[in-house]
């Protein structure tokens, strides 16, 4: 796996973690959020607008066996957050595994999901 | 003041230099240059008021035309250097929307693991305090003040300390039993989260509302 690949890896994974029953959204990550404050014009136009991979980093294990990928996201009321957590990572291990391999970079792959949030119904809708 | 009107042309300019349209060569360095009614432009008077190093020209010392302008355009330096100093071009509000973020972040708080020893699964205390507060207050006569969470031991244990408002009109053990009841089930239930304790401590009175015994007042003279 490049790095060029990886924009697509970060893709892949937001969007099986958005398909989860449950989830409001992802939660852009801190350098990304300030990235997007330095910038101006993006900032003034669209404050909160930062793509959904925002909310997931992928990194090389430290033994550089494989992926660790984190995923930060907010979930809506009703659910149980440790089940959808579950979900989220089942989901997200196999799609960026799936991913990997169909790239025929096949490597282990571990997740580890945060939930920073839990939206009121009415703000998830 | 000479800024008021720069498009004015001196109507005896003094010299030969006076500026032809079409003529390049007479053209003032900048193109809304203004020249002074003494002839002079705009610009090289202003460049040698700024310019301290160069030996002042006797003309621009004595021409009444020259230093109005200077002064004039002296104060709108000032403003602009004012202005600049209020608010180096955007940088607070860059500053506001980077500590804005900066807050949210450390207002998640810690990160706590659900349970599920076998996954790398977490909450970050604001989430999972939010919710426990909720389930607090469903007690009636009960409030949650605050509510802080930390992991105990090494696996996925949670220990929550509550502070809480209460009424009086029941004995405390019961309510606060009752909180803590509430509070754990809604850590099994809503969140998934293995707390083993819930340390609750009562810091207010909470008034019934409407406050009993308090009949509307009926005085007053209407």
């Amino acid at each position: 796996m490049t790095v060029t690949g990886t924009p697509a890896l970060l893709g892949a994974a937001a969007e099986a973690a958005l398909a989860v029953p449950g989830v409001a959204g992802l939660q852009p990550r801190l350098g990304h959020r300030l990235a997007a404050a330095a910038a101006p014009t993006r900032a003034n136009a669209t404050p909160h607008r930062t793509p959904p991979e925002a909310g997931v980093r992928a990194d090389r294990a430290p033994d550089g066996s494989g992926w660790h990928i984190e995923v930060r996201c907010v979930m809506t009321e009703g659910r149980r957050a440790l089940d959808i957590a579950r979900n989220v990572h089942d989901r997200v291990a196999a799609t960026v595994m799936a991913h990997l391999a169909a790239h025929g970079a096949a490597e282990p792959v571990t997740v580890a999901v945060t939930v920073t949030g839990i939206a009121a119904r009415r703000d998830a809708a | 003041m000479a800024l008021d009107d720069p498009h004015k042309r001196p109507s005896e300019p003094p010299g030969a230099d006076r500026p032809r349209p079409g003529s390049a060569a007479d053209e003032p360095p900048f193109a809304d240059d203004e020249v002074l009614p003494c002839g002079r432009l705009l610009s090289s008077v202003w460049e040698e008021a700024h310019d301290a190093a160069p030996p002042p020209d006797p003309h621009t010392v004595s021409c009444a035309h020259c230093r109005e302008a200077v002064e004039g355009l002296a104060t709108v330096n000032a403003a602009t250097r004012a202005l600049r100093a209020e608010d180096p071009p955007g940088l607070y509000a860059l500053a506001d929307r980077v500590m804005d973020i900066v807050r949210a972040e450390v207002r998640l708080g810690r990160l706590l693991p659900l349970a599920d020893p076998d996954l790398d699964l977490r909450i970050a205390e604001s989430a999972a305090a939010k919710v426990l507060r909720q389930a607090a207050d469903t007690v009636p006569g009960a409030r949650a003040a605050t509510c802080r969470l930390a992991p105990e031991g090494n696996g996925t244990d949670v220990r929550v300390t509550m502070t809480l408002d209460a009424a009086l009109d029941r004995p405390l053990p019961d309510r606060v039993h009752q909180v803590r009841r509430s509070v754990l089930h809604s850590a099994g239930q809503d969140l998934g989260l293995a707390v083993t304790a819930v340390d609750i401590t009562v810091v207010d009175v909470l008034e019934p509302w409407p406050p009993l015994g308090h009949a509307p007042a009926t005085g007053g003279g209407t």
